[in-house]
């Protein structure tokens, strides 16, 4: 049994505000305090911060695709690669965040053995990863049909196979129309499939998880992503939902109004409106920060599209069943003034946002940062004169086009917890995590007091994972830590014939090794199908 | 010393290797460093368009080879391209393959396009070997180049057809573990990349290794580089005897007969081989795994 004494505790759980008290832990768990038990351990945590150990819901850090977009970063001499380290570094320095649970946002099926390769290197984290189907040719047919049985069938057995945890669209249907040189559809255009539209593959899509009682909602990737005057298209995208319990991910690239030059302006209130009408849905932001930055999506249509603009060589390899793999380098400039207005935007959203609970903090890694800059982001959350500061060392587009400079609320620890930690959580159907309520897991960050925000939130004091100090003092052990999180809806297994027929015309792969080919996961904890929400 | 990574290993082979080269401070190559550096540098410089085999089933209705023997050794190819089958293929001489090159970006974006064909819908596929990676970079990085010009006006896709089993799947193991493809020193410190001085033969003749351990059958290996071998002690870790005459060989297993093990196809799409039989043998990660152990006891 340990306790952790004399810390000032924030447990999201109960509110913003930190409470006193000691913290009882016993075999990886939080318990109820006990008055008839001598502890075996008792951490001095006077002077500290004590708070549920950081929830990743996206990132990018294993799979296919973080291979071919490290050719890009190749040099000669020595290597020490912050925006992408290979998938143990990652854990590494995500535990030396205060960060026990991370979710890669995207594997295709095809190259899901790619994904599971790097998942097992990441011991430390319990870690998961997001399946890819917004341009599932079969899943998109079985749409088209109106059949929902076979599609929530297609659904979980290829979030099964494919060893993921939720289902995610990347701009459904617009693999597809890139492919065979057609833009990419309009929420109300067809796909190209009967006559199914993107509205109609987002809201079936929607349906059918939420029916298979999936932890996680499907994961959305919206379509016009970086183009200025998308948040129109966004928020029709929001209402095109009906109220049905999603997640959309890196919204900060789907917010930008349209300025009278062309270009972009915040469109951070509207969108934050209208996802305010749908209480059921949560969000990540996908802040940009300046710096290198290396744009890796299935989103084909997206970055060749800004690969056009920027006549900049880029890596895309087309999956069949699926989008793509596209890589391509960027460099986010401060006196740029698109670039100025996307920051500034990430910032409006999260400051806008009134729930921290469902509004979480992302750079979609390492798409628009390394998710090392996130003390760097916490800092302008928490303080309006870091805030301002910033906004005179960035193009003036920042002040004159979004509403930021105008914005007072200054982010309180309890909100940043709940938008790092405990929302995460929740979206992710983890409910043993991100609060510090007796059965909880003790996956636990500490901090010590101190008035420098970015400091303090780079450097914890320590972090512990299932009841052990995996962190402290710049030493990280991982060893025999963390877990691969599965979901495994249920399927009817008489539908594999089915599928197996539909899908072997369709793929260049024998059907028993498509996606793992039936190898068995190690180390995996299936969390069970049976959300009904929150 | 230097550990070679063979292409004919499972990727699986990778992260154990690059654990024990870590603790010895070690130097780590492939014996394909056409699909290693050399690709990676090239595509660096100037990017790349391919797709997986069941996307090019469905669309490609032109062939161009930079290999007059290419096809000979993608026996299966045309399974996977009906334009082979139908005839429309181009073969590229090279002779000298930089003016072949250079000449066709040379002429303008409608002649480049003509070149293959005037269907609206062209779609076309460009398959190379490693005869066109040489070491200078300058073949490839040309080769990329003109594949991006072909995409200016259609959608050229280009696949590389690496010259053994595994060679792709080594490097993206390489690339995902270490975060390059080969040609570096391991060290507790971290991973220098050197592509030009970190290579086998410069790492025996400047006198910087004095043993090497060869994981796999180094069959890609150029007879000069087996001649430098003698200058050092060997260990060989392979399924099968091979013309090198090591200071000790171990059999170990071979993925898909007497163990498990992952390689990558030629669109790099992961296949997992399962053993036929069981043997004694043991798959080469784990005689890692066990000389790393060992070492840390």
């Amino acid at each position: 049994m340990i306790v952790i004494h004399g810390a000032e505790v924030y447990n999201p759980a109960r509110g913003h505000a930190p409470q006193p008290g000691d913290l009882w832990i016993e075999d990886g768990r939080i318990i109820t305090p006990r008055q008839d038990v001598i502890p075996e351990q008792v951490i001095d945590a006077r002077g500290m911060i004590i708070a549920p150990a950081g929830v990743e819901i996206h990132t990018h850090v294993t799979g296919y695709p973080l291979s071919l977009a490290r050719r890009f970063t190749l040099s000669e001499g020595c290597r020490k690669n912050p925006l992408l380290p290979s998938p143990e570094e990652a854990a590494r320095l995500y535990l030396q965040l205060g960060y026990t649970t991370v979710f890669d946002a995207a594997t295709s099926p095809l190259y899901a053995f790619s994904s599971y390769s790097d998942l097992r290197q990441m011991e430390g984290v319990d870690r998961g990863t997001f399946v890819l189907a917004g341009d599932h040719h079969l899943l998109l047919q079985a749409l088209a049909s109106n059949d929902m049985d076979y599609a929530r069938n297609i659904i979980a057995w290829l979030v099964s196979c494919s060893g993921g945890y939720a289902l995610k669209l990347v701009n459904p249907g617009g693999g597809l129309a890139w492919k065979n040189h057609r833009k990419a559809p309009d929420l109300d255009e067809g796909i190209g499939i009967g006559t199914l539209t993107q509205r109609d593959v987002l809201k079936r899509c929607v349906q059918a998880v939420n029916q298979l009682g999936m932890p996680h909602p499907v994961h959305i990737h919206a379509g016009q992503l970086g183009q200025p005057g998308n948040a129109v298209n966004f928020c029709n995208s929001i209402r095109a939902l009906e109220s049905q319990r999603a997640h959309l991910c890196h919204i900060q690239f789907f917010s930008y109004g349209l300025d009278p030059s062309g270009g972009y302006r915040s469109g951070a209130e509207e969108v934050v409106r209208t996802l305010e009408e749908f209480p059921q849905l949560t969000c990540d932001v996908g802040q940009i920060m300046f710096g290198d930055a290396m744009t890796v999506t299935a989103d084909t249509s997206a970055l060749s599209r800004l690969q056009q603009g920027l006549k900049k060589p880029w890596i895309s390899n087309q999956v069949e069943a699926e989008g793509g793999n596209n890589i391509l380098p960027l460099k986010y400039a401060p006196k740029d003034p698109s670039n100025a207005v996307q920051w500034a935007t990430g910032l409006e959203l999260l400051l806008l946002s009134p729930d921290p609970a469902r509004m979480f903090l992302t750079t979609d890694h390492p798409n628009g940062a390394p998710f090392e800059t996130y003390p760097q982001v916490i800092e302008l959350l928490m303080s309006r004169e870091a805030r301002l500061e910033a906004l005179q060392q960035v193009h003036r587009a920042a002040r004159d086009r979004t509403g930021l400079a105008a914005i007072e609320r200054e982010y309180s620890l309890g909100e940043i917890f709940a938008m790092t930690s405990f929302g995460p959580a929740r979206s992710l159907g983890l409910n043993d995590r991100g609060h510090l309520e007796p059965g909880a897991l003790a996956d636990i960050r500490c901090y010590r007091k101190q008035a420098d925000i970015c400091g303090m939130f780079a450097s914890p004091e320590w972090v512990m994972k299932n009841g052990r100090i995996v962190y402290q003092n710049g030493r990280v052990d991982t060893q025999g830590f963390g877990e691969i999180l599965v979901a495994r809806p249920k399927w009817d297994q008489d539908q594999l014939p089915h599928i197996k027929s539909d899908l072997e015309n369709r793929i260049s792969i024998s059907f028993d090794l498509y996606a793992l080919g039936g190898t068995k996961m190690e180390n995996t904890r299936e969390v069970p199908c049976t959300s009904t929400g929150f | 010393m230097a550990v070679v990574l063979c292409s004919d290993l499972p990727q699986e082979a990778v992260p154990a290797a690059l654990a024990f080269c870590q603790q010895h401070s070690a130097f780590l190559v492939t014996d394909d460093e056409f699909s290693g550096s050399i690709l990676s540098l090239a595509m660096k410089e100037a990017g790349t368009l391919s797709a997986s085999l069941g996307i090019l089933r469905d669309c490609i209705n032109r062939v161009i080879c930079c290999g007059g023997d290419i096809l000979q050794t993608l026996p299966r190819l045309e399974k996977f391209v009906p334009a082979v089958n139908a005839g429309h293929v181009r073969f590229l001489e090279d002779d000298n393959p930089l003016a072949a090159l250079q000449n066709l970006r040379l002429e303008t974006g409608a002649s480049a396009a003509n070149m293959a064909s005037n269907l609206d819908d062209q779609q076309g596929l460009v398959l190379f070997d490693k005869n066109w990676l040489q070491e200078d970079l300058h073949i490839a990085v040309e080769l990329l180049h003109w594949l991006a010009d072909l995409n200016r006006g259609q959608r050229w896709y280009s696949l590389y057809a690496a010259p053994a089993a595994n060679s792709l799947g080594i490097c993206n193991a390489l690339l995902s573990t270490a975060g390059c493809p080969g040609n570096m020193h391991v060290s507790l410190a971290g991973i220098e990349y050197d592509p030009r001085q970190f290579r086998l033969h410069q790492l025996i003749n400047n006198g910087w290794v004095d043993t090497c351990l060869i994981a796999g059958n180094p069959s890609l290996m150029p007879a000069a580089l087996k001649e430098d071998l003698k200058k050092v002690t060997t260990i060989l870790l392979s399924p099968e005897p091979t013309d090198l005459k090591p200071a000790l060989t171990l059999p170990v297993a071979r993925a898909g007969v007497d163990c498990a093990g992952t390689m990558q196809r030629l669109d790099q799409v992961p296949l997992r081989l399962q053993p036929l039989f069981t043997t004694s043998r043991v798959p080469v990660e784990a005689i890692f795994n066990s000389l790393t152990g060992r070492a840390a006891v």
